[in-house]
């Protein structure tokens, strides 16, 4: 069913992440400004993702020896060291996630520029290093996104959702792998419920949920698909959901032929193909052109 | 279970056939974004990258799903979105399939004068006759906004039929004084988006169904019409049901139409073609549904309720 497929590594059906947004009270902050701390119930529901749902995570992923990535918000790497020094020991990839969770999509080149600096500098601040990878806050990535990206040095891009295979991002100043995910793989629609949100969903049960992310991981492994879960640790990663993930997990390590892998070395590895002609991504140029579409105005020529 | 006659005037199919069923799409595109954005749909990158998966990844996919199979379906593709991508529109007429009239750009006929309707749709006609090389003669109304309007706007632009009502289980005519056209009726469950559709920035946040829970819907559908003499038409979107493990679980549900036997898959205009057929043999008679509905909104009935308020 995938036109050009990749050839994973050492022969491998699909690649998978177990990606991971910790988005923690930027959310809150970002959403209520001066009526955060009254908020209580809520903040401390995401609170609940650095102090409880990362390092539960962290220690099934040990088990499992797998190396997966967190995109976590430059505030929250402020905020809470003690968690991402644990992500950082156990080798997992951190990745840009906005500072505040503040959403692209609102803001001017100009301050999209200096939200996204101001990230870097928390995650160079912890970890010593540049990311390379970004995961758009809400998915927002911006009309101005993509040139940010390649102007900060960007490898890939984990926000969009136009194939279900890695492809190339290209834009006059250079190009971004883009690591497609999908609405069905976020943790978001199947169990998120918030009044302070104003997200009504009903919550499904973990099989519910678990039956989305496994039809999809079927269909990857099947077709030579890539699999990433856009998940949060205080949705995913509360207790009955946290075993149906390691049921998951389970299935998939005695499946065999799954390549588990952080976003970075996905990316890696498409570029890596890419430069020994083993395969082609589909490519796709950005940005688009600037405002309404002309043939919007009625009379415009056919 | 008692074997209950639920229809009570069900269609002679061709060949002896059970029931007919078409799985038409609608190749809608980026039309979405910009009919309900259009000053800023360009910064929506990640919305756009779902919708270009239709006719970039999904439609070759369905194509080489009808072919394997040996059918011939229907896409529905606003005129604009023909423009746009033109190797999709190519890929859909080289497997055999007919491409049906979905708007100029997904406009909305409710939110339209009589006139803007009447331009969008020859826009619409136009695009799909370049792209084409032929009219279509079927029209699905984008949104299912089928307005007071469009009956005569269709008559008088000499399509076959229409695909947008549900007034039926099987075909019916939609009639006024200038005449009839043939309606190939399907209810909201047969459509993919209350399933599965859930985008920000369209406002529309319905739970994700599993590809298991979405065709259960999709197989009772087609079991109950294969029972009692029916007409099966998905209303489905490639960017939404093209994705791997729905095609995956499509390819299903065509094995299981298949096996069951007795299934007449066609497109809708070969469906409109039956319907005529067997309505001047005289081998079946339809139902008829006179349009407009009503002489005018609000209905008599309510003006003393509306008095009060």
């Amino acid at each position: 069913m995938i036109q050009n497929p990749i050839p994973w590594p050492n022969g491998a059906r699909c690649a998978v992440c177990f990606s991971f947004d910790m988005d923690g009270e930027s959310l809150v902050h970002l959403g209520y400004g001066p009526e955060a701390d009254n908020r209580i119930a809520s903040l401390s529901e995401l609170r609940y993702d650095a102090e409880i749902a990362v390092p539960r995570i962290l220690a099934m992923f040990q088990r499992y020896g797998m190396k997966q990535t967190f995109f976590i918000p430059g505030w929250c790497i402020e905020h809470y060291p003690e968690t991402i020094d644990l992500v950082l020991e156990h080798g997992h990839e951190l990745a840009h996630h906005g500072y505040l969770h503040e959403n692209p999509n609102k803001l001017s080149a100009e301050e999209e520029r200096y939200w996204l600096r101001r990230a870097i500098a928390a995650i160079v601040k912890a970890s010593g290093k540049r990311p390379t990878g970004f995961r758009a806050p809400s998915y927002a990535f911006s009309r101005n996104t993509m040139e940010l990206l390649v102007d900060e040095g960007f490898d890939y891009d984990a926000s969009l959702f136009g194939d279900d295979i890695p492809y190339l991002l290209r834009h006059p100043a250079g190009t971004v792998v883009e690591l497609p995910s999908h609405r069905a793989l976020d943790d978001w629609t199947h169990f998120m419920m918030s009044r302070d949100f104003n997200w009504m969903l009903p919550i499904q049960a973990p099989e519910r949920g678990f039956e989305v992310y496994r039809a999809e991981f079927d269909a990857c492994w099947n077709h030579g698909g890539l699999w990433i879960a856009v998940w949060h640790p205080f949705v995913s990663a509360r207790l009955a959901r946290a075993e149906a993930m390691e049921r998951l997990i389970r299935t998939m390590h005695d499946r065999g032929g799954v390549w588990f892998a952080p976003l970075s070395e996905i990316a890696a590895h498409a570029r890596a193909c890419m430069a020994a002609g083993t395969w082609s991504p589909r490519v796709h140029d950005l940005p688009y052109p600037r405002g309404p579409i002309p043939e919007l105005s009625r009379g415009a020529a056919n | 279970m008692a074997t209950i006659p639920l229809l009570a005037n069900p269609v002679p199919w061709p060949n002896g056939a059970r029931c007919a069923a078409c799985f038409s799409f609608d190749m809608d595109g980026e039309s979405l974004m910009h009919i309900a954005l259009p000053r800023e749909a360009n910064k929506r990158v990640c919305g756009l990258s779902e919708l270009r998966y239709g006719p970039t990844v999904a439609v070759p996919r369905l194509v080489k799903i009808f072919a394997h199979f040996g059918m011939k379906q229907t896409f529905f593709v606003p005129g604009w979105c023909a423009e746009r991508y033109p190797a999709a529109v190519d890929a859909i007429l080289a497997g055999g399939h007919e491409i049906g009239h979905h708007g100029y750009i997904h406009e909305d006929p409710y939110t339209l004068s009589r006139d803007d309707e009447r331009y969008w749709t020859e826009r619409g006609l136009v695009a799909l006759v370049k792209a084409t090389g032929k009219k279509p003669v079927g029209y699905r109304a984008p949104s299912f906004a089928f307005s007071e309007n469009t009956l005569e706007i269709l008559q008088e632009f000499g399509f076959a039929y229409d695909a947008s009502l549900m007034a039926d289980d099987v075909p019916y005519l939609i009639a006024n004084d200038g005449g009839d056209l043939v309606e190939l009726p399907s209810p909201m469950a047969m459509d993919d988006w209350p399933h599965y559709m859930h985008s920000f920035d369209f406002g529309t946040t319905n739970q994700i169904s599993s590809p298991a829970r979405a065709f259960e819907v999709f197989r009772s559908e087609f079991d109950v019409m294969w029972q009692h003499g029916g007409l099966w038409v998905a209303v489905w979107h490639p960017f939404i049901s093209g994705r791997t493990p729905r095609a995956a679980a499509m390819v299903e549900l065509i094995e299981y139409m298949q096996n069951k036997g007795g299934v007449w898959f066609a497109t809708l205009a070969e469906i409109a073609a039956h319907v005529r057929k067997v309505t001047a043999s005289g081998a079946w008679t339809p139902r008829v549904e006179r349009l407009p509905y009503y002489d005018a909104s609000p209905i008599p009935a309510l003006s003393r309720r509306l008095a009060a308020e």
